[in-house]
């Protein structure tokens, strides 16, 4: 069968979407970047702790890619060190209650992750991996305003 | 007896007065006990209120800035604090409960309990185990909690609203922009997006109970990989996914652009009409 | 160099994220898919609107063209899955519903063409038999091949390609 010319010339439209895309790529990685630097700033223990300041009114979606799970895999290791660094500072049931949410966060990845090798490229299954990931953070910045 | 008692208790009153240039940054710390913020349409910062004994009020304060803690983290104060509406205000606790009315800024606590209400430029509340209520009327709210409840109603154009186990309660209207996030909590998304809102609704385990508004026009779509998906609405049912697991269900409602999008990856949802 | 030399060529370029090499391929491939799309749609608004999809799609999966077909081959692929996917999640919102429970049946439009030709013959034909026969008999795919894309078991489309070829010919 034949070509058929579009009606218009698509590709303005589809570049401005892919630059779209694209910052929105960006504004994900700002955040995580800002959060490990929180991290950083945490472990110098500076006597206040400045919150952490929003990045934008509504949040930025999180792309997924193999970058995410090694940051991952990072948040959670200062998380763990922050917590064992803390143990003296937190009460018991502050201490108890950030577990309990990390073993929430880390069952909910585990189990998508799994899902996601049967389903590779279900875009509902890459957005909740996406807002796993995201609460992980969250809960760092959580604890991290806690001292 | 009783007064020989408070007075072994409570130290003296506390009032301290401070003009305030507009924008001015207030910090506040204060473990436990209450703390009240009132924005009025002064331009001065009073705070009024009491410390218990064994605790030290540090209060410093210039034209641009005021800061006011209670040491040490065991300390607890009862303060009434009124602070200009154009002031921005960080105020911390560990329990102490927080409760502001027309102030802008940042508010948490690690289990307290914070309720905030009135017009405001813009706020952000945490808690990692306590309950948070908004019902502001703002540009943008940003609330999350860990454990606790999270209920944001008012009217607000950007709403950002995250859990980890807590439950949501979203009845916001005017509605431009909305995410909400949890991982284990239940949803109670009641808030209305109008004819061009955009809101995302994210849910790993927990249950979603979607009202429709009446006024809304645009369409939604909602998805489930292993939860089951149930529809009140006349001649709308979802879909058994072609792999078996999992539902799906799309709607348009009257006419817009506005769009409600739910993922779930096992919590059930359940969409009905206003 | 041949076109699918060149194709390569610039794809490893977009892989390193060189939107301007992106372009070029979509300029070389827009006839096609277009082409495929509105056989699929049979509406030309809505068939402009999927190959916009179909090229931010290949954008964002740019990294999993291995070379091992050609660009073409794996750009079609990814057009009758986003089309597919579009159409499925389309064909749900059937009834527009007003939340006074009023429903409103909401049809697709149907577009009458002048030109006597098998295009226009395949806009008149209903949506699920129309898919069916544009991805057989005109893209070549196998029963099995659309019953995987479709959801739905071989007989049935079959069952669909008969109507399809029925229609045409009377």
């Amino acid at each position: 069968m034949k070509d058929i010319d579009p009606p218009y010339d698509l590709w303005p439209g589809i570049r401005s979407r892919i630059q779209t895309r694209r910052r929105w790529r960006a504004g994900g990685i700002i955040t995580s970047v800002i959060a490990v630097a929180a991290i950083a700033l945490i472990m110098i223990r500076r006597p206040q702790t400045v919150p952490i300041t929003q990045i934008s009114p509504s949040s930025v979606r999180v792309i997924v890619d193999s970058a995410d799970a090694s940051n991952d895999a990072r948040v959670e290791q200062e998380l763990l060190e922050e917590l064992e660094l803390r143990r003296g500072e937190l009460r018991p049931e502050t201490e108890a209650a950030v577990r309990a949410s990390l073993q929430t966060i880390d069952s909910a990845i585990t189990e998508i992750r799994t899902e996601m090798t049967r389903r590779p490229n279900d875009p509902a299954l890459a957005q909740l991996l996406a807002e796993a990931y995201a609460h992980k953070v969250d809960l760092m910045k959580l604890l991290a305003n806690a001292s | 007896m009783i007064a020989l008692a408070l007075l072994l208790i409570l130290q003296p009153p506390i009032e301290r007065r401070q003009a305030l240039t507009p924008g001015a940054g207030v910090k506040i710390f204060v473990p436990a006990g209450r703390v009240h913020l009132i924005g009025w349409d002064k331009d001065t910062l009073l705070v009024r209120g009491t410390v218990s004994r064994g605790s030290t009020f540090y209060y410093g304060a210039y034209h641009a800035g005021v800061k006011i803690s209670v040491d040490p983290d065991s300390g607890s104060a009862t303060l009434d604090v009124y602070v200009p509406r154009s002031s921005i205000v960080s105020i911390k606790a560990v329990s102490a409960d927080i409760e502001a009315t027309g102030v802008s800024g940042w508010f948490y606590g690690v289990s307290s309990r914070i309720r905030l209400d009135g017009t405001v430029k813009n706020l952000e509340a945490e808690s990692i185990s306590g309950d948070v209520t908004i019902g502001v009327t703002a540009p943008w709210v940003r609330g999350r909690t860990g454990q606790g409840r999270l209920t944001i109603g008012g009217q607000v154009t950007d709403v950002n609203a995250s859990t980890i186990n807590g439950a949501v309660d979203l009845t916001t209207t005017g509605l431009e922009r909305a995410r909400v996030s949890t991982v284990n909590g239940n949803i109670r998304f009641a808030g209305d997006p109008g004819t061009q809102g955009l809101v995302d609704i994210d849910d790993y385990g927990g249950p979603v109970d979607l009202a429709l508004a009446a006024r809304m026009g645009g369409e939604c779509d909602v998805t489930t990989v292993h939860g089951a998906i149930v529809s009140a609405i006349p001649s709308v049912r979802p879909v058994q996914d072609a792999s078996g697991r999992g539902q799906s269900l799309a709607l348009a409602i009257g006419h817009g652009t506005a769009r409600i999008t739910v993922r779930t990856f096992k919590g059930d949802v359940r969409v009905h009409g206003p | 160099m041949t076109e699918r030399d060149d194709d390569v060529a610039l794809v490893r370029r977009v892989q390193r994220g060189d939107l301007d090499a992106f372009e070029p391929l979509y300029r070389r491939h827009a006839g096609r898919t277009y082409a495929l799309c509105l056989r699929l749609t049979g509406d030309a608004q809505v068939a402009a609107e999927r190959v916009q999809d179909v090229f931010v799609r290949a954008w964002e999966r740019i990294r999993s063209f291995r070379g091992e077909s050609a660009f073409g081959s794996w750009l079609h692929r990814l057009t009758v899955n986003v089309v597919l996917g579009e159409l499925r999640s389309t064909r749900r919102r059937e009834a527009r519903i007003m939340l006074d429970d009023t429903a409103v049946a909401f049809a697709p439009e149907i577009r009458i063409d002048e030109r006597i030709d098998l295009d226009a013959a395949l806009r008149r034909l209903p949506p699920g038999a129309r898919i069916v026969f544009v991805l057989h008999d005109i893209e070549g795919y196998s029963h099995d091949e659309i019953a995987e894309f479709l959801g739905n078991a071989p007989g049935t489309v079959r069952a669909q390609l008969w109507k399809a070829r029925h229609m045409l010919a009377t």
